[in-house]
């Protein structure tokens, strides 16, 4: 049974060559996808988008000793990323954000605003790994196998947990929606009361 | 259900603006420039495992280094690893110091060692057990009954074909230690002391006069007259053992047994 291609495969060798052409290649082919992890991760798109980057930084300067084929570099990658939405979130619980009355420019408000605030709380409840699981399967799309290297682990493990996580999220998410939906009520009735 | 949140997972899905991508490849193309690459965090993640076989490798080792210095002695090549070990254990317990010189010198003796090493391995425990500050009885009742094995192997170890008669010329040992011919013979006991019915002990044959007398004087004691001949002090012990053999101080006579 041979391998399916990936990809990477052709740019492997450029990449530990450390060939510009073969960087940027590898940078279009994986870097949205690995954005989108990392947003998925952090709920936060700046801080998401400059993982990308230190991942690339890094890549460039391990690619030397880069083994394997370009599973094994996509794996890297998203390994890579991981770890820096690992230091990052433990960054953020050893200082907390850091609040104020100043609201922000416009501009930066629309470079925050996040797609399905609900469903991006009820991810931010799940542990680091049940959401690493959701994210690289259905967020960014890999394949079993691609996320079982990407973690570390095999195929089964993944598929279980995968099936798992995605259970505690349908139960938290059913939590947060009915949470808003009385919100919701009580905010209109407290206005229809007050007219 | 599920697929409602697969979709709405799928959703979540983001792109990076061309501003940004520009940012970076920017950023890429001056790491690739830079001449030559530093270890990075990830190669420190591979590395990790040797890095923790290698502190348990040195945990280990220093255990076992430890553990083997247990029991050397003085002039052993470990001897040193026992001493820090026993530095650090003083803190805990202050009589250490003073067991380990007498299981050192217990040691010595059931091995047969040099008389020398012995003498000085006593010394030492003497030392020891005098720096424990209460003078432990325990201790002191261990030093004794160690220098009570000293003179039983003494006594056990020297040849009898090596003692020479009481009225033979000492012999030496072949050594680089003191003549022994410095060292007076003991008197002979009186011939009244001896009950010699038959006229004195002249009726006796050589053999027959050496029984019931310390025919040799024994190498201890031997080394205890040389030391006192070249000024040393030697311990209160060894004057004990040999008071039949050394001279009184003053009178410079030895003792009758």
């Amino acid at each position: 049974m041979t391998k399916a291609r990936d990809a990477l495969d052709e740019h492997v060798d450029g990449v530990r060559s450390r060939s510009e052409e073969a960087f940027s290649a590898v940078y279009a082919l994986t870097a949205n996808s690995l954005a989108s992890y990392a947003n998925g991760m952090l709920r936060d798109r700046l801080a998401a988008e400059d993982t990308v980057q230190q991942a690339f930084l890094e890549l460039a300067r391990a690619a030397p000793n880069l083994r394997g084929d370009g599973r094994s570099l996509r794996a890297w990658l998203y390994r890579s990323v991981r770890y820096s939405c690992l230091d990052e979130i433990r960054r953020r619980e050893r200082r907390p954000e850091f609040v104020t009355d100043q609201v922000p420019d416009a501009g930066y408000r629309d470079e925050i605003d996040l797609p399905d605030p609900a469903l991006q709380a009820a991810l931010l409840a799940l542990s680091e790994r049940q959401r690493s699981l959701l994210v690289l399967r259905h967020v960014v799309g890999l394949s079993g196998a691609q996320v079982a290297k990407a973690m570390g682990t095999n195929r089964t493990a993944v598929y279980a947990a995968t099936a798992r996580a995605e259970r505690r999220l349908r139960q938290l998410l059913e939590g947060v929606e009915s949470e808003h939906v009385a919100t919701s009520v009580s905010v209109e009735r407290e206005v229809l009361d007050e007219r | 259900m599920s697929v409602d949140i697969r979709d709405r997972l799928a959703d979540l899905h983001i792109e990076i603006t061309p501003e940004t991508a520009t940012r970076h490849r920017v950023a890429i193309e001056a790491e690739l420039k830079s001449p030559s690459p530093t270890p990075v965090r990830h190669l420190g993640r591979r590395r990790r495992p040797t890095l923790i076989l290698a502190i348990v490798a040195v945990v280990v080792l220093t255990a076992a280094g430890a553990l083997a210095a247990e029991t050397a002695v003085h002039g052993d090549p470990l001897f040193p690893v026992k001493q820090v070990t026993e530095w650090a254990r003083t803190w805990v317990d202050p009589t250490v110091p003073a067991d380990h010189r007498i299981e050192e010198l217990e040691s010595l003796i059931d091995r047969r060692a040099n008389q020398d090493a012995i003498t000085d391995q006593l010394r030492r425990a003497e030392d020891a057990v005098a720096d424990v500050v209460d003078n432990d009885a325990v201790l002191v009742d261990r030093l004794n009954r160690a220098r009570d094995r000293i003179v039983d192997v003494e006594v056990e170890d020297t040849p009898v074909s090596d003692q020479p008669a009481r009225d033979d010329p000492p012999e030496s040992d072949g050594s680089d230690r003191p003549s022994d011919s410095t060292l007076p013979p003991p008197e002979r006991p009186s011939e009244g002391d001896e009950g010699g019915e038959d006229g004195g002990g002249d009726a006796l044959d050589e053999g027959e006069r050496d029984l019931g007398f310390p025919a040799a004087i024994p190498p201890l004691c031997r080394r205890a007259a040389a030391s006192i001949e070249h000024g040393e002090t030697i311990p209160r012990w060894v004057l004990r053992e040999c008071r039949d053999y050394l001279p009184h101080p003053g009178d410079g006579t030895s003792d009758s047994p």
